[in-house]
């Protein structure tokens, strides 16, 4: 048996890892929705005279800089954080998916019209095109979602095209229209299938992109705002304190690798078992 | 072929490593001080911090502030002043050079301020000149300025900003069309002149050889472009940089480093948290006094500053010695005491501890502050908890600075700000304090305080006018314009090996870069 | 093939016509200004006098007028920030940016693409394993956080590296120095577009493994690498050719935050730093020139899908 064939094998422990890597994505997602209710501090609430405690009674994982409890900022940076990054994600694979399907079936001019806007997003730094919405509509959550996600999908949308455009010419897709298969039964039947794993990868490598980059835009200071808690306003703040207090970095930074390695792990596990040719 | 390569990286990375490793940028004799942008070489039209740091090395003023910020000649050799205060006369150092060789003359120093109350040159300097109706020159080393009234505050701020420039470097150019000079090429007559200028990277100035005043210790003064702080830090504790001004989040990193140490200059600035005195909320005095007493400062200086502040004793700053009245108190936190006079002021607490006012109106507003500034933004959040503790119900808001400013500030369109006051060293502060100026955004009005403060910019008596300073800081006790948090201290991190670094604000101590020095 | 270059041109052209409008609509849209005009001591008057030097009074439309006027006649304008043409800001940090996100490219290729390859030939083996997970790993750090870890390992703890800049200062410098300063940006921002190259080229290569030609191939009896170079490499590589395409313009004006914490004077940090502070004509002068940049990148690109896979027809309909 080859290495490279995917064997019944290689799909258990595929399932294998999207069960851990998915298990863990549900248990943040929870400990992020959960967590407030039951641990129940003011994130908020400043204590000056108890900055940057150390782990210990009271404040189980210290507090920060400004005595704010750092258990609670992390339980309710993890919401901001986590539905940033899925609600992006979902924005963004929604126009991919869509703009890029239309551009590959839906004849010449579609194409044209849908490319060429596509082309533009892509070719404008993301960066610039972030700070730039985010100026429209505020460093909100739904600010951040609509920046982010907003211009996030354009690689998605090409890769959709061009494997449809590839896929389009191949025989049995001929034969298939030769047959008398509709466009959309092109798409569902024969399309999607082929193109699951590429847009899975996409969109799942997406959710950790739009977590990394709100942490990247509380870098430049356009993440959320203080005084509310992200993931990645507590690693930006936390530079500072490097020597000092460590674990100001260590929680939210483990966070963020913690998160976006599961949620990559899962779209390649996923990957791996939805593997179309395996299914046929 | 593929895993011979990918094990030759390594190698080479170490040996890259490996061969120049321990050089520092800027040889033993050099001072290195980082900006965050690429500077204006141009003191007239420079509009930021950075531009006006380096151009105080490049560009030589009339005068320049000495240790206690009073002017002292630096081009000027003197100066006479006629009796009903409207002219100045100054005798200019004589065989003074610019960098390029050519003789400094008072046609310099005409062609400058003409440039700077020209409305349509570009000048950033024009509001703080606006008393300056004419500029003569006498001689070719006699200047003579003429005034629209007496102006107490003009020799300070000759000695602030005010860089002399070249008129032999723009004939027939307007100053923003000189763009090699105010990119690379710079011609000034200070201890400094620019010899290399990349983009984003920095800008080296060697020692003038032409220099009027005393020998520079150092070879080189390096700015280095580096926009993040705490990059700033990691290339101090690194050792590529010599002075870093630092936020108190920084103190912790750089106080364990053995090779720097960390000094508290006090500066001339206020920062404070200004009410729209347009709103009713705030247009009683009682309510400002009751909100004066409602902030527990010392919790700020301590927490948030992390000491590097001074507890303040209305708006013109401590460091102004020859005007500030230590004999004030230091505002206390009395919340009590607050919450009655609040009281009087028509404001009752309801069932949740909110205050509410007869038509049952709750005092809430919200707080504008600048985003990205954790200094600011904590000090924010503990007003805002202060404040609640009296019933008061702030919401914060944060705003990049430029939008803070430009569509909420200077239109008046805000309830408070936490903002803050950088000034010339003079506690002149008519502009800002009294009736209808054009800086008062807090709409402040007092009688009383508007002729203290009109009187102060005019009389030129010192003991005089510490008298009518000590009166108007009397004046503030009973109707603060606006609530004074602190006095902030500038935090540098340099490094030990500088000697000879004044004790004052990096912009002031730069005028005197000459002095400063690097042990070998 | 003229006909489809020509074709090619004028979607380019259509493309940076809807990036100007579109940049320019974006950042006049936005409440707020210039940072140039922030300053609370301005007065009333001296506002106005700025406004009018810098063409701020004139009504929107008017201003995207000689905007457009001056991108054809190949005048990109003057920033407000810094007070030089657009021109020679943009020109100034070129060559930096080009060494920086050149560099890092040539990393990323010459290490993401074999890796990829090899760990979907010999998928589950000991280098699949170590390799994927330091590219999982290296895709779930935030940058910042790695060029910071970066330089307090390598600049301060153990200081062999500088801890940032282009070169050293106030030195001759030489081709030794400017390699030291580059060693950290590059490898920092090389790290992510490695891992995303090697994820997609095992992911594609994979999907490749399984086409029937290869299949076929393998039938033949050719050995397993034979299979992989001449087979899969080609059908694999349409992805990550469009993998490639996305990470030009990442690496070129997106690489602001690298640029940022090293202190590197590269044009992304210009664009952050000009989109902050409201710098007008720079912000749009630097979305034209990198978007006129990807254009081309992506017309080359174009001609490479023809290249890898015969099966894309020019007129494909």
């Amino acid at each position: 048996m080859n290495a490279a064939m995917v064997t019944p094998d290689g799909r258990r422990t595929a399932r294998r890892r999207a069960a851990f890597a998915g298990g863990m994505v549900v248990f943040l997602a929870l400990a992020a929705i959960a967590g407030p209710i039951l641990y129940d501090t003011d994130p908020n609430a400043l204590d000056l005279t108890q900055a940057a405690a150390p782990p210990g009674a009271g404040h189980p994982l210290g507090t920060d800089e400004s005595g704010r409890d750092v258990l609670g900022r992390l339980l309710a940076g993890g919401r901001v954080s986590l539905a940033v990054g899925f609600a992006a994600v979902a924005c963004s694979g929604l126009l991919g998916l869509s703009l890029g399907a239309l551009a590959g079936l839906g004849g010449r001019r579609v194409d044209t019209i849908v490319m060429r806007f596509t082309d533009a997003m892509m070719a404008i730094p993301a960066l610039f095109l972030i700070i730039t919405t985010l100026a429209l509509f505020g460093t909100s959550v739904p600010g951040l979602v609509i920046a982010i996600g907003g211009t996030s999908w354009m690689g998605l949308a090409r890769l959709v095209r061009a494997e449809l455009l590839s896929i389009r010419e191949q025989a049995y897709v001929e034969a298939a229209r030769a047959l008398g298969a509709r466009p959309a039964r092109l798409l569902t039947h024969h399309a999607l299938p082929h193109l699951l794993p590429n847009v899975l990868v996409n969109v799942t490598f997406g959710v950790g992109t739009a977590i990394l980059m709100e942490s990247a835009l509380s870098f430049i200071g356009l993440g959320i705002q203080p005084p509310s808690a992200s993931w990645g306003n507590m690693l930006t703040n936390a530079q500072s304190y490097l020597y000092s207090s460590p674990w100001l970095a260590v929680y939210p930074g483990l966070l963020i690798l913690t998160t976006v390695v599961a949620v990559n792990v899962l779209g390649d596990a996923l990957r791996d078992a939805a593997e179309p040719e395996a299914r046929a | 072929m593929r895993r011979f390569r990918v094990w030759l990286l390594p190698a080479i990375a170490a040996a890259i490593a490996g061969s120049c490793a321990g050089e520092k940028g800027g040889g033993p004799n050099a001072l290195r001080i980082p900006l965050i942008n690429d500077p204006i070489l141009n003191p007239v039209l420079a509009p930021d911090i950075g531009s006006v740091l380096i151009n105080k090395v490049i560009f030589s003023s009339l005068v320049r502030p000495d240790e206690q910020l009073r002017p002292v000649p630096d081009l000027a050799l003197s100066w006479s002043t006629s009796a009903d205060g409207l002219e100045y006369t100054f005798n200019l150092k004589p065989g003074v050079k610019w960098h390029d060789g050519e003789p400094f003359t008072a046609n310099d120093v005409k062609f400058t301020f003409d440039q700077i109350i020209d409305v349509k040159s570009g000048s950033r300097l024009r509001s703080d000149f606006a008393a300056v109706a004419g500029i003569d020159v006498i001689d070719s080393l006699t200047v003579r300025f003429r005034l629209k009234a007496p102006f107490a505050p003009f020799l300070a701020l000759l000695g602030y900003n005010a860089g002399i420039l070249p008129a032999h470097k723009f004939r027939d150019r307007k100053l923003t069309d000189a763009t090699d000079f105010s990119r690379s090429a710079p011609v000034g007559t200070g201890p400094f002149r620019v010899v290399q200028a990349a983009a984003g990277s920095a800008i080296v100035l060697e020692r003038n050889p032409f220099y009027h005043g005393t020998k520079p210790a150092l070879d080189q003064v390096i700015f280095r472009i580096v926009p993040d702080v705490n990059a700033q830090v990691a290339q101090l504790l690194a050792g590529e940089l010599d002075i870093v001004p630092i936020e108190p989040a920084n103190l912790p990193s750089v106080e364990r480093a053995t090779a720097v140490t960390v000094v508290r200059n006090p500066i001339v600035q206020h920062v404070y948290v200004g009410f729209n005195q347009s709103r009713p909320f705030f247009k009683p005095p009682l309510v400002r006094q009751a909100l004066d007493l409602a902030i527990n400062r010392q919790a700020i200086v301590d927490g948030v500053l992390k000491g590097a502040a001074d507890l303040p004793r209305g708006t013109i700053p401590m460091v102004l010695s020859g005007f500030f009245d230590p004999s004030l108190p230091a505002p206390g936190y009395l919340p009590d005491s607050a919450r009655a006079m609040l009281g009087r002021a028509g404001w009752r607490p309801d069932e949740r501890n909110l205050l509410r006012n007869a038509d049952g109106k709750p005092f809430a507003f919200t707080l504008l502050v600048d985003k990205g500034n954790p200094t600011r933004e904590q000090s924010a959040l503990a007003v805002q908890q202060d404040l609640r503790r009296v019933g008061i119900d702030a919401s914060i808001g944060t705003l990049e600075f430029a939008t803070l400013v430009r569509d909420r500030v200077l239109p008046g369109d805000y309830d408070a700000v936490l903002i803050w006051w950088t000034t010339p060293p003079d506690p002149d502060q008519y502009a800002f304090y009294a009736t209808g100026q054009d800086n008062n955004h807090v709409r402040y009005s007092n009688a009383r305080v508007d002729s203290l403060l009109a009187a102060g910019r005019a009389t030129l008596d010192s003991v005089q006018r510490r008298a009518l300073y000590n009166e108007f800081q009397r004046e503030e006790l009973a109707d603060p314009p606006v609530l004074v948090l602190f006095y902030p201290r500038e935090l540098l991190a340099v490094s030990r090996r500088l000697r000879g670094l004044p004790a004052l604000g990096l912009r002031d101590a730069l005028r005197h870069v000459e002095r400063i020095a690097v042990a070998r | 093939m003229t006909a489809f270059l020509l074709r090619r041109a004028a979607h380019a052209l259509t493309v940076i016509f809807v990036v100007c409008t579109a940049t320019f609509a974006l950042v006049h849209l936005a409440p707020g200004g210039p940072a140039v005009l922030a300053d609370p001591k301005l007065s009333l008057e001296e506002q106005a006098a700025i406004e009018q030097r810098l063409g701020l009074d004139r009504p929107v439309a008017a201003q995207y007028a000689l905007w457009m006027g001056r991108v054809v006649r190949g005048d990109l304008g003057k920033s407000f920030l810094y007070e030089v043409p657009n021109r020679r800001a943009i020109g100034e940090r070129l060559p930096n940016t080009a060494l920086l996100a050149g560099t890092a490219l040539l990393l990323s290729v010459l290490l993401g693409v074999p890796l990829g390859l090899w760990s979907a030939v010999r998928r589950g083996g000991l280098v699949d394993r170590v390799v994927s997970g330091l590219a999982f790993v290296a895709m779930a750090v935030p940058t910042f956080w790695l060029a910071i870890g970066a330089i307090f390992t390598f600049a301060i703890a153990v200081p062999i590296f500088p801890a940032g800049g282009a070169s050293s200062a106030g030195e001759a410098g030489g081709f030794m120095d400017r390699l030291r300063h580059l060693v950290m940006p590059a490898a920092v921002l090389a790290a992510v577009t490695t891992a995303e190259l090697l994820r997609y080229m095992r992911s594609s290569a994979q999907t490749a493994l399984q086409q029937p030609f290869v299949r076929v191939a393998r039938a033949k009896g050719l050995r397993n690498r034979a299979v992989a170079w001449r087979h899969v490499f080609r059908t694999a590589l349409i992805p990550v050719v469009t993998a490639l395409g996305i990470q030009f313009p990442r690496l070129v004006g997106g690489a602001a935050i690298t640029e940022t914490v090293f202190a590197w004077p590269g044009l992304g940090r210009l664009g952050v730093q000009a989109a902050l502070g409201r710098d007008y004509p720079l912000v749009m002068a630097i979305t034209l020139f990198v978007s006129a940049a990807v254009v081309i990148v992506n017309m080359l690109m174009d001609l490479l899908y023809l290249w890898i896979d015969p099966r894309i027809r020019l007129d494909a309909s």
